[in-house]
């Protein structure tokens, strides 16, 4: 695998694993992007701005979690395949752990109605989030093609409910294609 | 028996993996639909009770994934769901990283880039439809989500400010609700 240190001497995997833990244990709602750049080219100075940059965009544009993404970018980076490794999974134990334990207490309260309202008030509030980060990434790109294709897998998907994976292997290189001809970029 | 379960899990979520272009958020129209109506491992009301946790627990939010892995087949079910959904996608991520190094400055990875970030978009937004749809939540839930979305677009807000203000609310007015 391509190791390359970027800091002078090669960051420990135990660092790595604690970072990410302590990253992954805190990021409530999500979005803590903000707290790993701190952490990672701030605090620790890991690597250099632009490359942490560069890999936030790929994160964000490959399938998986854009934090997952991240944090296998940023182990790689540091200490190639075990350092992805460290980085994951130092960011996935504890919220499992924590997630499993919230699931058998809301178990426990199933039978009360205000539980389920309490929760879909929960819910429509983190679908607002989804919408809100779906219209700034929309404001962000200002192609026309964008808005069309954008629009085409909404309706195929959300409200046609045609399957994802169809919908997603007609538009993706017609939107390719479209971007290709765009005069900038 | 389980062990049907566990391979369905790993059918569902493999696919979703590579497919999840720009994170969870795009993945939740098809998760719902593939849990809910094909396979019936959850119900709607199931559905939107474990997204509303995932959403409030810590980790990023397609730890969704394990608690429905939990749900259908407990410890295993959780590992063989989650296993499915991170790992093919990380392959995928972790083979990127290599060729980004050595084509950094490339046209046609932005290109790619340009390309596939509508089709995220869409996917965000089809995600939100579909859930709240599955809701049937009425005009209350839509107010609710276009409040949030508009808030969170007017300010800064940190996310949980939101979701806790939302669960306030309503455990402020459920007395008033019609049964």
């Amino acid at each position: 695998m391509g190791q390359q240190a970027l800091r002078p001497a090669a960051v420990p995997l135990r660092e790595i694993a604690l970072v990410f833990s302590r990253i992954g244990i805190s990021s409530f709602g999500g979005g803590l992007v903000a707290w790993i750049y701190r952490e990672a080219v701030e605090r620790r100075r890991w690597l250099p701005d632009r490359e942490f940059l560069s890999g936030l965009a790929l994160s964000q544009v490959l399938p998986g979690a854009n934090m997952v993404n991240l944090a296998l970018y940023l182990g790689m980076q540091l200490r190639g395949g075990w350092g992805a490794l460290a980085a994951v999974l130092g960011l996935l134990a504890l919220p499992i752990l924590v997630i499993i334990a919230m699931f058998e207490i809301y178990a426990r309260l199933r039978g009360l109605a205000a539980a389920h309202f309490i929760l879909d008030g929960i819910a429509t509030a983190a679908l607002g989030l989804n919408i809100a980060t779906g219209v700034k990434a929309m404001r962000r790109s200002t192609d026309a093609f964008a808005v069309a294709i954008a629009l085409a897998v909404f309706l195929a998907v959300g409200v046609l409910r045609w399957p994802m994976l169809a919908a997603v292997l007609g538009l993706a290189p017609v939107s390719i294609a479209l971007a290709w001809r765009a005069p900038h970029g | 028996m389980d062990e049907e379960a566990i391979w369905g899990l790993v059918r569902v979520f493999v696919p979703l993996s590579f497919l999840s272009i720009g994170g969870g958020p795009s993945i939740l129209a098809e998760m719902e639909h593939q849990t809910v109506a094909v396979h019936g491992w959850l119900t709607q009301r199931d559905f939107v009770d474990i997204f509303a946790i995932s959403r409030a627990a810590p980790g990023p939010g397609t730890l969704i994934v394990t608690l429905i892995g939990w749900k259908v087949a407990g410890w295993l079910g959780a590992l063989a769901a989650s296993l499915a959904l991170y790992i093919p996608s990380s392959l995928v991520v972790l083979g990127a990283t290599l060729l980004w190094r050595r084509y950094r400055e490339a046209v046609w990875r932005q290109r790619i880039a340009r390309g596939l970030a509508p089709v995220a978009i869409g996917l965000i937004f089809a995600g939100a439809y579909a859930v709240l749809e599955a809701m049937h939540g009425g005009a209350l839930a839509w107010l609710t989500a276009a409040a949030a979305a508009g808030l969170l677009l007017l300010r800064p807000l940190h996310p949980m400010l939101l979701l806790g203000g939302a669960a306030a609310i309503y455990g402020f007015i459920f007395p008033f609700m019609p049964v």
